[in-house]
């Protein structure tokens, strides 16, 4: 009874505030709405497991795929095919199939970083080869040991082959990875490999005509160094030298820290230690005989 | 043998055709009907629990929508128009399986 009564006057409500006419639409909208946030909640609810349906489907059709190939293919034909691949994706496909990933990748790395190590150190040293034929060996009196041209030409040379030695890696690098941003020699090892060249150019008793030499001289170039930082980063146990190699390129990239300091360092030693001779040539006060009216 | 030829007849993740072709003569390697029975009966077995899963929330909401119509007071006519669309919708989720054999 009572509800009825709240029913009635309710509708009464209804009809004073809207009007009549407006009333049964209002609810008819009211319906749609339902209807549509229903319909927003089942959707919710469903998205989810079709989604589930079609990821096992897609898994199922693989397994059935991959046991009709292993099971009804006559093993004949599945060794033809077998034959049919290369040596090296055969080798690889094991590798893949018998190895753990982590591993790959470290070895991968390793043989990388060691095959560059090798590769820089060969160019070097056929650099090295060609220029003792081209000057090195010069009778003429323009390459005489006192005139300092064959210490230049080398610290040129030197610099030179190095450059070539980078950019070569990192061309390779790039072909390799095809890839146009990437490179392989770092700010590091570039550094690294300047300053030693320098030290060997500038030491007066650094015979470039010994063999021990010359392969210092082709062990020390940009390639060999970064090849050296990759490799000792990727042998177990080599996580320091990758956080080294790390923080002192972004040192250099940066301008700032100890490393930059340290090169600039480096350099003002060795131009001082380089001007001693220079320095020598100059008489000093002890040794300057004044005319002797003017002492008197 | 017969556990397999049941399990590809009611399979909810074959086609017809491809049900046709396993079915067909001769029969197939012992080995290769084992495999697959075991894949399909995974598939089937998941497929009816997500079945059960989706069919319990649509009917708990679907409970919640006509609830809310009551409570709206929506006239009877509009509310059983609504309340049939809603379960048909609820139907087209669940595609017909032969598997009730």
């Amino acid at each position: 009874m009572a509800e009825s009564i709240v029913k009635d006057f309710k509708g009464k409500a209804d009809w004073v505030y809207v009007g009549k006419s407006e009333a049964p639409k209002r609810l008819e909208k009211k319906a749609d709405t339902l209807f549509n946030e229903y319909m927003q909640r089942v959707f919710d609810v469903a998205s989810p497991v079709a989604v589930q349906e079609v990821q096992d489907a897609v898994a199922t059709y693989g397994g059935i795929a991959e046991v009709t190939a292993n099971e009804l293919v006559p093993k004949e034909v599945q060794e033809g095919a077998k034959d049919k691949q290369t040596l090296i994706k055969r080798w690889i496909d094991w590798e893949k199939e018998h190895t753990n990933p982590e591993h790959q990748e470290r070895l991968g790395k390793l043989l990388t970083s060691a095959t560059y190590m090798a590769g820089s150190f060969a160019a070097n040293f056929g650099t090295e080869m060609l220029a003792n034929s081209l000057y090195r060996n010069n009778k003429h009196p323009w390459f005489d040991e006192k005139t300092g041209n064959t210490r230049m030409l080398d610290a040129g040379w030197e610099y030179l082959t190095d450059f070539g030695i980078e950019k070569t890696a990192d061309w390779t690098a790039k072909k390799i990875a095809n890839r146009e941003d990437i490179g392989f020699v770092s700010p590091l090892s570039r550094m690294l490999g300047k300053i030693g060249n320098t030290i060997m150019n500038v030491s007066p008793n650094f015979d470039r005509m010994d063999p021990w030499n010359i392969v210092k001289k082709s062990a020390w170039n940009p390639g060999v160094i970064e090849g050296f930082f990759r490799f000792a980063g990727s042998v177990p146990g080599g996580g320091f030298v990758k956080e080294f190699y790390g923080k002192a390129n972004a040192q250099i990239m940066k301008g700032e820290g100890i490393i930059p300091m340290g090169t600039d360092l480096a350099f003002n030693m060795i131009f001082a230690k380089m001007a001693v001779p220079t320095q020598k040539a100059v008489p000093s006060v002890e040794h300057i005989e004044f005319p002797r009216e003017i002492s008197n | 043998m017969n556990n397999f030829l049941g399990l590809v007849k009611k399979s909810r993740a074959l086609s017809k055709e491809q049900k046709e072709l396993l079915l067909a003569d001769p029969p197939l390697p012992e080995a290769y009907q084992k495999k697959m029975a075991s894949l399909l009966e995974s598939f089937d077995n998941n497929s009816k629990a997500r079945e059960a899963y989706l069919r319990d929330k649509l009917e708990i909401l679907y409970t919640q929508f006509i609830t809310s119509l009551n409570e709206a007071g929506i006239a009877p006519e509009k509310k059983k128009e609504l309340a049939e669309k809603a379960r048909k919708q609820i139907e087209g989720f669940f595609p017909k399986h032969n598997d009730k054999s």
